[in-house]
């Protein structure tokens, strides 16, 4: 599972670290190389005062050796307190860099040396820089020779003492460098655990919705890069939601619904007990069958209903001949509208009315429709199915008019309702059929179109594909 | 004693009406509010079974326009709703009592006969009439003590006059109450249950008002 915390944690820490050590690492060698030049221009500068200390004790033009040599007694080995001052100085302290030199003849007589320095040559006696190892130490020598005097001069630096130094203040450089690390990641520690702070607040609110609880997530307190999967979670949650409130309002409405059929078939089973002769009896048991009955068709139909959910979609889709359906269905219910001396009719236009649907759902549809149309229609009444194809969009129509009492105009919107049954009819239902038509007719993306019949009383109801 | 029963329900107002009739009650049922409305106004009646959700005026405008109108007919309300509100609502407008579906048709009897002694005044459930007992639960009546053979209609005829004792009912109230609108009514009916009810419990216990009606007199 990718982390976002981890992968900008990772990377930070990783990239601070690669720039931290590069740094320092560039600084330390930087500075080495610096102060390394910086000591080297030391020893020749050392080597030159030295020479001029020696040239200005015999006087400028001093060309004779032997002025010279009256400056160190043969057996002198340890510098006179003026030349000690010129090379030394004050810079007896911690940073004394230990140097040494050693005055020869070219002849190769050792004049003078330092206190330290070897009796034999530093070096070898070619001028410039050279490295030597003397004693247990390895030392920096540069060698100056002075023609004119015929003296050659070697300055030395003890190695160690030399690279303690540079080590030292190359480190003092890139001690800043350390120092940052540890800030820096606390910084980036810290930040990474304050940008995705509002994600865990986000996360929190999200946490507490429940199924009683689905109001929307509050889009202001929540980080602008994660907003849209907010909105699309609000979005989810309204449909959830709506879902939720859909299948309390279902199950209010079919407890309310089977309870009359109920309370019917519990009075009719104690009338049946409580009768006195065989022929009421058998009356009370026929009424039980039929209260059975009726709590048996409002299951199914609830069933029907709540297999139709709008948010599944349609299946099982096929090329359906809506005129071939029709004579089906009527066929099927014809007996009903003979028992009510209902003239039923169906109008099959020319062109067939094709579609793309669900075969099944879309019989119950018509079966539905054309049940109701009996259902409300009076004795001797008519019934009329037609399909046909609109001439302007080409699209296919099913249509079924009555010659019932009909619905009043506003409450043509109602009648789809669950449950909702017109005040008065005598006629028995469910309440449910127009309501699974609506779900059909929704799944199947058509519209229905509700109207009074041209002539005469009654409903026309009209489904367009 | 006769009931108005108003059910849009055609099996349930069937099973109501074939159960009150059971009973000994007569039932007269009506199947919306509007005539329901209409008949309380205009009928007399010993209960009323209302139903709540009826069409073209609801059970619950029936009940208060009733009440409105200083109809006191004891009505019991059947309510299909869970929780509460509709109870305090039938209650509030006007109901003296009520049962949700589904319910026990005996639980039904005993909350009418409960409504009909208030009614009438009484909190006894047995109505006790000088050495005659009558008691409505079990559809029986005693004579010092013993059992009296009595038909279903000469009881109601006695509870009728017993329940109204010192007053006196007319000849169309007591058919009323006996057959409601169902039957053709003879019109000697009232007379012959009068006159077998004189032979099982005493001549001189129901008196004929010469042109008015009956009454049994109140015990002094």
């Amino acid at each position: 599972m990718p982390s976002i915390r981890r992968f900008l944690l990772l990377s930070l820490l990783s990239t601070v670290t690669c720039l931290i050590t590069g740094a320092a690492l560039y600084t330390y060698f930087d500075v080495t190389r610096k102060i390394n030049s910086i000591f080297d221009a030391q020893l020749i500068e050392a080597a030159h005062v030295i020479k001029h200390t020696v040239e200005q004790s015999t006087g400028p033009l001093a060309k004779n050796l032997g002025d010279i040599n009256s400056l160190f007694s043969p057996t002198q080995t340890y510098l006179p307190p003026k030349l000690w001052d010129a090379l030394y100085g004050d810079s007896l302290h911690r940073y004394d860099t230990r140097r040494v030199f050693q005055i020869w003849s070219l002849s190769g007589t050792l004049l003078a040396r330092t206190e330290g320095a070897p009796s034999f040559p530093l070096a070898k006696d070619t001028p410039g820089f050279a490295y030597s190892d003397i004693g247990h130490y390895g030392w920096r020598v540069y060698t100056l020779t002075d023609d004119v005097h015929q003296i050659r001069y070697q300055v030395a630096q003890r190695d160690d003492v030399r690279s303690r130094l540079v080590r030292n203040i190359a480190l003092g450089n890139i001690l800043p460098d350390l120092l940052i690390y540890p800030i820096s990641i606390f910084i980036i520690w810290f930040s990474v655990r304050a940008g995705l702070k509002p994600l865990q607040r986000t996360i929190k609110e999200v946490k507490a919705r429940a199924l009683d609880h689905l109001q929307p997530v509050d889009t202001a307190q929540v980080p602008k890069e994660i907003q849209p999967l907010i909105v699309e979670i609000n979005q989810l949650l309204a449909r959830l939601e709506d879902a939720y409130s859909r299948e309390k309002r279902f199950t209010a409405d079919a407890a309310h619904e089977l309870r009359t059929p109920l309370a019917a078939l519990k009075t009719q089973a104690q009338v049946a007990e409580q009768a006195s002769t065989p022929q009421a009896y058998q009356e009370a048991l026929s009424k039980i069958i039929r209260c059975v009955d009726r709590c048996a068709r409002v299951v199914t139909q609830l069933l029907t209903l709540s297999n139709l959910r709008p948010d599944q979609g349609l299946k099982d889709i096929q090329q359906v001949d809506l005129s071939k359906l029709a004579i089906e269905i009527i066929a099927e219910l014809v007996p009903d509208a003979l028992q009510k001396n209902i003239e039923i009719s169906f109008d099959e236009n020319k062109t067939p009315a094709r579609l793309e649907g669900n075969a099944t759902l879309l019989q119950v549809l018509m079966r539905n429709l054309i049940d109701n149309a009996i259902r409300y229609t009076p004795i001797g009444g008519r019934v009329e199915v037609s399909t046909f194809m609109q001439p302007e969009t080409k699209a296919p129509v099913f249509c079924v008019s009555d010659s019932g009492p009909g619905v009043p105009e506003e409450l043509y919107g109602r009648i789809f309702d669950r449950f909702y049954r017109q005040l008065g009819n005598q006629a028995s239902g469910s309440g449910l059929g127009l309501s699974i038509v609506q779900q059909i007719v929704e799944l199947h993306g058509a519209n229905i179109k509700v109207s009074k019949p041209d002539g005469h009383t009654g409903l026309k109801v009209e489904v367009l594909f | 004693m006769r009931i108005l029963l108003v059910e849009d329900d055609e099996l349930l107002g069937d099973a109501l009406k074939s159960g009150l009739s059971q009973q000994g009650y007569t039932v007269d049922w009506l199947k919306d509010g509007h005539v329901a409305e209409l008949a309380l106004l205009t009928e007399t009646f010993d209960a009323v079974v209302l139903d709540l959700g009826l069409p073209k005026r609801s059970g619950l405008e029936v009940l208060k326009s009733t009440r409105q109108k200083g109809i006191n007919t004891p009505i019991i309300i059947l309510t299909a709703r869970e929780g509460s509100e509709d109870k305090v609502f039938g209650l509030d407008a006007g109901a003296d009592d009520y049962v949700s579906k589904p319910f026990d048709l005996k639980e039904l009897y005993a909350r009418i006969r409960a409504l009909q002694r208030r009614a009438a005044g009484r909190a006894e459930p047995l109505i006790h009439y000088g050495e005659i007992t009558l008691d409505p639960a079990s559809h029986s009546v005693f004579r010092e003590g013993k059992r009296i053979n009595i038909s279903p209609r000469e009881f109601t005829l006695l509870y009728k006059l017993l329940e109204s004792s010192g007053r006196v009912l007319s000849r169309e109230q007591l058919s009323q109450a006996l057959y409601g609108w169902d039957t053709e009514i003879d019109s000697n009916a009232v007379e012959v249950h009068v006159h077998n009810l004189r032979k099982k419990l005493g001549e001189d216990l129901i008196q004929t008002i010469r042109g008015v009606g009956y009454m049994i007199d109140r015990i002094v």
